[in-house]
């Protein structure tokens, strides 16, 4: 759902649309018979509170999803509304503006920052700061064919991302020396050409042992590559390359001694500007991010609304233990 | 999807003892409805203790879990008598005491179920697969990591599922006075 407003507000993606990050259709939840769902983003960015909604429309058939409402406040104060007829803002001049805008597209993602509230393009550049994240190291590229800009839901585009950052010396730094605490003998990166346009990522290793040589990130196990993956959003969250991030089961393919440093360094990450929601079931990570940050998300059964509540644990019991007994909803 | 736990079956031994394998099947198969059993595959949770002075200082721990969870929630404590405690009563005065001593009220304390062995449940499941065990020494420590792991698996199965026919001839009055076949 935040990839879908990520992607809708940043102007990435639009709805219906066959293109790679376009939204072809939406899942309609099951337990509800409306045809429009809404959304509403709460999120602050320099120091100022903004308020996001979004309402999309569809219906069964082959006619496409369509935006029939969308606005944005800061500060309890309008900065935009549209609806089916167009976008209405106003200018800083004052001066009431309007436009029609595609029901397909999101008028955060087209609305041009020449002349409008410099608000609006503080909350654009909020959103395109959510990073959501669910890594899938199987998925991830042998090789890099063009740079991204940022990473994509399962990580696969995790070289080319990679190769956005490589010429900034401070990043390439910074990076493999966040890695460097489960990984001492890490020395660096390096892109590798092997084709035309074409790039590998290889990581240097300069053990204490006997061998002292090069690896290609296809050459890792599953778990060292999402290893990289998350040390990589760490960094970006480090250097404000994203302001959020959503991490759907980092703990997958990752080995236990090496996911509660990662945990605990992206703890230390996190403050007013700096936020990052973990998703998982697993006790290491409940556990080593304090249960009183944790709320819990259940269906009764498979046709109940998914609720959200605090993460109650009873006393003398581990997070993990309670949650396998299901008791951590009184 | 999981359902809750309603059934803490806090147990002697570790992770990998045998007593889960055979708890877990057995109550599998009794469905006792006297402690509001419910369906899902989680309903059941045996949780080893360690040993038994262990099981004891647990006890008020878990007592306190089941009971925030409400009433339909049940401990069951399954323990082994052991050479040391003369009956089920002794030992079960032994858990009191423990828990007496952690602040737990006595009503509190009766809402407990208690399954002892006689003496351990090594010789009860040696019993029900070969006939005869003898009380006077330990029977064999099953593991479930091992190489015979598969065929110890049927095994356990099968003396769960003997206990369980044993309990049933009993109930009906088949299996006359009990005598020296059937453990007390």
């Amino acid at each position: 759902m935040l990839k879908l407003i990520r992607d809708l507000a940043t102007g990435d993606a639009v709805l219906g649309g066959d293109g790679e990050r376009d939204i072809k259709g939406l899942e309609l939840t099951t337990w509800l018979p409306d045809k429009v769902q809404e959304f509403e983003l709460d999120l602050s960015a320099n120091g100022k509170w903004f308020k996001y909604r979004l309402h999309i429309e569809q219906v069964p058939g082959d006619l496409k999803p369509r935006i029939t409402f969308e606005s944005a406040t800061c500060q309890g104060a309008e900065l935009y509304t549209r609806d089916l007829d167009g976008v209405r803002f106003r200018k800083r001049s004052g001066e009431q503006k309007g436009f029609p805008l595609d029901w397909r597209q999101a008028a955060l993602g087209s609305i041009e920052p020449r002349g409008i509230s410099p608000d609006v393009v503080t909350l654009q550049q909020a959103i395109s700061k959510l990073m959501i994240i669910r890594p899938s190291p199987r998925d991830m590229e042998p090789e890099s064919r063009a740079e991204a800009a940022r990473p994509d839901l399962f990580l696969s585009n995790l070289t080319s991302w990679y190769r956005r950052f490589a010429n900034d010396l401070e990043w390439a730094n910074q990076f493999p020396r966040s890695l460097q605490r489960v990984w001492p003998d890490l020395h660096s990166f390096r892109l590798d050409d092997v084709g035309i346009n074409a790039k590998a990522l290889r990581l240097r290793f300069a053990a204490k042992g006997t061998w002292d040589g090069f690896l290609y990130f296809d050459q890792l196990s599953d778990g060292e590559k999402a290893l990289v993956g998350l040390y990589m959003i760490t960094t970006a969250l480090d250097r404000g390359d994203a302001q959020t991030i959503l991490v759907d089961e980092p703990d997958n393919f990752v080995g236990l001694p090496e996911l509660q440093p990662w945990v605990l360094s992206l703890m230390e990450l996190l403050d007013e500007s700096r936020q990052a929601i973990l998703i998982s079931h697993h006790p290491e990570i409940l556990e080593t991010a304090g249960r009183s940050n944790g709320q819990y998300i259940w269906r009764d059964d498979h046709s109940s609304p998914a609720r959200l509540g605090p993460l109650i644990v009873p006393e003398g019991l581990s997070a993990g233990e309670a949650i396998t007994r299901g008791w951590v909803r009184a | 999807m999981p359902s809750r736990t309603r059934i803490v079956c806090l147990h002697e031994g570790r992770n990998d003892s045998v007593d889960r394998t055979f708890i877990k099947v057995l109550i599998e198969a009794l469905g006792p409805k006297w402690i509001r059993p419910e369906d899902g595959s989680n309903s059941i949770r045996p949780v080893p203790g360690g040993n038994r002075s262990d099981l004891m200082k647990r006890l008020p721990v878990e007592l306190r879990a089941c009971a925030s969870q409400g009433a339909d929630t049940t401990l069951m404590v399954w323990a082994d008598c052991d050479d040391d405690m003369s009956d089920g009563d002794a030992l079960m005065k032994a858990f009191w005491e423990v828990a007496r001593d952690q602040g737990i009220a006595r009503g509190d304390f009766d809402t407990v179920v208690f399954v002892f062995a006689k003496d351990r449940l090594e010789n009860w499941i040696q019993f029900l697969e070969t006939g005869a065990t003898d009380e006077g020494k330990e029977g064999p420590r099953v593991k479930h990591l091992n190489k015979r792991l598969w065929r110890r698996g049927h095994w356990l199965l099968d003396a769960s599922r003997k206990h369980l026919a044993l309990c049933r001839l009993r109930s009906s009055g088949h299996a006359g006075t009990g005598g020296s076949w059937l453990p007390a």
